[in-house]
């Protein structure tokens, strides 16, 4: 991708769109879509900074400043909030990397193609389902009264939507169970695209399979790795609604570990159709993932400055 | 990093052209600062020369207004028919009104979801349904017609007189009348419906007379003290059933009663004493203690539903399964018909509460209703078709049960049912839902089989079972407080299921309610409870407080309190 810019650059802009247009035209419709789609809502990011009336609309409307952000920031909720979407973030990112990388050099080396096509549909297969299904699936193994656990592991049961201290777990657990598949699909695509030639290569050499994973996998896989991290940390400030709101079943007593910024804001918003309040959320969870994006393509440029994004 | 800021600048540009010409053209709503009525043509009927004159426009049969009727639709009906019946109240409202009238039915999730955002984009509706706690945020967006001025005229003068002056403006938020509630019985009474093959088999129906009362009340009420010794019986003779059925909605008005004010931030103790006025914080009375060590009490004997905290099945569900026995609600003449009907089994209602009779406060009685959206073309004209709703017994009927002689028919007694052929399975016209908006009490009582001609009036007479909050007629406008709410809210749904289900046990009660009450002081709680005294206050000195009428006193000393 970098060198093709190198070339652009060589040969003059007018050049280069004389030389690519059939591409850039390609191009167009999905740039279209995504202005419409994507960019065109943006200039709502207004009314964040608005006294919403809807008799006036959205330009007539009051300036406000930023009294619409206090709600975020000026409750005892507010750090609580943040730290629990970072945390999740970040484990969610960690485990689904590694079980992922794991997960896809296993099926790689299945050497029944048939096994491998059963396995990555197996493991893709809760990615596709709705949170409210998997909500209930949880319920099933944890619920007081007819839980699985309660009634078959423990002789003492546990009430699981009391007990804060156990959610972290369960729910990096269940994201994991859930979202492994999807990355680990396209690690597969990415280990079955690697030139054999190393591989064979290596074994000649008298490589091991360890030796073989080490010094050849996990460097091709790396690009792929460097570019699901950052588009996930863009999303860091997001959370997985459907993760956070069913599976916990909205449980009060457990809040102190399972409230993100999404369900706080769904729960305190749902109420009061408040639209200043709601963007003033939304323009908040953009502006940090976008300034975080940033900061971490500037770290990967530091140490491998071939796999930045931009 | 250079050619990324100009590409950065470039798309930001961009964005902001294009939002402008994207979003510009949406402030063309405010072409006629809607004058109200004061133009003195408000008769009800058109004038004598068949016109109705209004501050924005004239109507005639031959060019009536049109206008958007938009209200929650709770059973699937036949688009076709519904036409047919917009069709059939056409050719009624054009001559009698000029108001050709256009149906707008909602689905109830689609209410409490979609339709507050299509209001706040203003987009263009007339008549439009309410509901208590989200109108503040309509209000403050400037997105709702305050109707104080309509109620003036002779058609607002008409509504007054159908539901009294005092329930026709209760629906106000700091002198701005946002609607008019839905004619319902609107006390909170109630107690228990529990399964009557138990019942029966306990020799609980003979001892308690339970299989000779319908759901209406008669004036009997047992403490919750009584209650415990039922589940008693019920744990010991059938070890495998849940004796009471909770789930993760608030049952407390079963338990005690405060005029909430709205939000439960800030209430006014009843229990405590009627008459008072002063704003005080519900989660450190002596009630609501009381109600949670009762049901923790209950929760550790394995009275309550193990999963109560957590669970959203609802009632009826639970009751199917077969291994319930009992689930507290709100109960009122008819309701054990209607209870048993969904539940599928044979029930009976008792009532339970804490030497109480029910309470009368603002919120309960202005619940659900109608309102006039401020993008409607002529509010006049909108206001027309709400009054109709109220005073006109043909909009209403056929509002809610179509056509006659099609869709209904007139039995003897003077109430309705389906017509020959139709019934609860293949109708294709059918709301009965008076209970969410307009004036029911004029409609006929529709008859499934348990109700007669009387039935508006034993409805009626439920509310007369109560004592008013001396702020009934009170809203407090919480518009200036949202951040407070929300943070309020987040504090009080963490321990609310876990107190108001009895989940958090015995032991942790006290506990519990500290750290609530700590959270909720930490929200600002003390700020929002002073800002509500203050606009308390300002109201008493307008409005003086609101007695409970002579008659209700009198009906509730003949009453019954059975304590043990």
């Amino acid at each position: 991708m970098s060198n093709n810019g190198k070339e652009i650059k060589s040969g003059g802009k007018t050049e280069a769109l004389k030389r690519y247009w059939p591409l850039y035209l390609m191009f167009l419709p999905g740039a279209i879509y995504l202005f419409i789609n994507n960019y065109i809502p943006m200039g709502g990011l207004i009314v964040a900074f608005k006294s919403y009336s809807a008799k006036k609309g959205i330009w007539g409307s009051a300036w406000c400043g930023l009294d619409n952000f206090k709600f975020l920031f000026s409750t005892p909720d507010a750090w609580v909030i943040t730290r629990n979407t970072l945390l999740y973030n970040l484990a969610f990112i960690l485990t689904t990397t590694v079980v992922g990388i794991i997960f896809a050099i296993f099926i790689c080396d299945c050497i029944s193609k048939r096994a491998q096509k059963i396995y990555q549909s197996a493991i893709l297969f809760p990615y596709l389902m709705s949170s409210v299904v998997l909500g209930y699936i949880v319920y099933a193994f944890l619920s007081n009264s007819t839980g699985i656990v309660n009634n078959t592991l423990l002789s003492e049961p546990i009430n699981w939507y009391a007990t804060p201290n156990a959610w972290p777990f369960i729910l990096v657990f269940v994201n994991l169970w859930k979202g492994v598949g999807y990355g680990c699909l396209i690690y597969i695509s990415t280990i079955n695209g690697i030139d054999t030639a190393l591989y064979e290569a290596a074994t000649l050499d008298g490589a091991t399979k360890w030796q073989q994973i080490k010094n050849v996998t996990l460097p091709e896989l790396k690009p792929t790795v460097i570019t699901l991290t950052l588009m996930s940390i863009g999303r860091v400030f997001y959370s997985d609604f459907g993760l956070f709101y069913q599976v916990t079943r909205n449980s009060g007593m457990i809040y102190s570990t399972t409230n993100v910024i999404d369900t706080y804001v769904y729960r305190g918003l749902m109420e009061q159709n408040n639209v200043g309040m709601s963007a003033a959320a939304g323009f908040y969870q953009s502006i940090c993932g976008f300034i975080l994006v940033l900061l971490a393509n500037q770290i990967v440029r530091k140490i491998s400055s071939e796999n930045a994004l931009l | 990093m250079k050619a990324f800021k100009k590409v950065i600048a470039v798309v930001l540009a961009l964005m902001m052209v294009l939002a402008l010409v994207a979003c510009g053209s949406s402030s063309s709503g405010d072409t006629a600062d809607t004058a109200p009525a004061a133009t003195g043509s408000s008769d009800a009927a058109p004038a004598s020369d068949g016109t109705t004159k209004t501050a924005v426009g004239e109507y005639s049969e031959s060019n009536p207004y049109k206008l958007t009727f938009t209200y929650v639709e709770f059973y699937e009906q036949d688009a076709a028919e519904r036409q047919a019946v917009v069709d059939a109240l056409n050719e009624y409202m054009i001559p009698n009104y000029n108001i050709e009238v256009e149906f707008y039915p909602l689905s109830y999730t689609e209410f409490m979801t979609n339709f507050g955002t299509s209001i706040m984009a203003y987009d263009e509706y007339d008549v439009i349904p309410v509901f208590y706690s989200t109108v503040s945020s309509w209000i403050n967006a400037e997105a709702m017609v305050d109707l104080a001025p309509y109620m003036d005229t002779a058609d607002g003068q008409k509504i007054v007189a159908a539901l009294g002056q005092e329930t026709a403006t209760v629906s106000s938020i700091n002198g701005f009348q946002y609607g008019l509630p839905a004619m319902k019985e609107s006390v909170e009474l109630g107690g228990l419906w529990m399964r009557a093959d138990i019942c029966d088999e306990l020799g609980l129906t003979e001892k308690y007379d339970l299989d000779k009362s319908d759901g209406t009340y008669t004036g009997t009420i047992y403490n919750w003290s009584v209650a415990g010794d039922i589940f008693a019986q019920v744990k010991a003779a059938h070890p495998e059933m849940t004796p009471l059925y909770m789930y993760n909605s608030d049952q407390s008005p079963r338990f005690y009663f405060v005029d909430p004010l709205v939000d439960r931030f800030g209430v006014l103790d009843w229990q405590a004493d009627h008459d008072s006025t002063t704003v005080v914080n519900e989660f450190e009375t002596e009630s609501f203690r009381n109600m949670c060590h009762l049901l923790a009490d209950w929760y550790d004997k394995g009275y309550i539903f193990g999963d109560a905290a957590t669970d959203t099945q609802g009632t009826a569900t639970m009751i199917k399964a077969g291994n319930t026995f009992s689930y507290a609600t709100a109960i009122k003449p008819g309701f054990l018909a209607e209870a048993n009907a969904s539940n599928n089994t044979d029930g009976y209602a008792m009532y339970f509460g804490d030497q109480v009779e029910g309470g009368m406060a603002s919120h309960s009685c202005a619940f659900f209703g109608f309102g006039i959206a401020d993008s409607s073309k002529d509010p006049e004209m909108a206001f027309k078709f709400l009054s109709a709703l109220y005073t006109d017994p043909v909009v209403m009927n056929y509002w809610q049960y179509g056509i006659e002689g099609v869709d209904y028919q007139v039995l003897d007694d003077g109430t309705a049912y389906f017509a020959d052929g139709v019934d609860n399975s293949n109708f294709k016209y059918y709301q009965n839902t008076g209970w969410a908006g307009g004036n029911q009490f004029i409609s006929y009582v529709w008859n499934d089989g348990t109700k007669d001609a009387g039935y508006w009036d034993a409805l009626a007479a439920h509310n007369n079972w109560t004592y008013y909050s001396p702020a009934f007629g009170f809203m407090w406008d919480s518009s200036d407080y949202t951040t407070y709410i929300t943070a309020l809210n987040t504090a009080l749904e963490t321990y609310r299921a876990a107190l108001s289900t009895g989940s958090v046990g015995s032991a942790n009660v006290d506990a519990t309610i500290d750290k609530l009450n700590d959270a909720l002081y930490a929200a600002g709680l003390q700020e929002v409870i002073d800002a509500k005294q203050a606009q308390l206050d300002a109201w008493l000195a307008d409005n003086g407080p609101t007695a409970t009428p002579q008659s209700n006193l009198d009906l509730i000393a003949t009453g019954e309190y059975i304590p043990n």
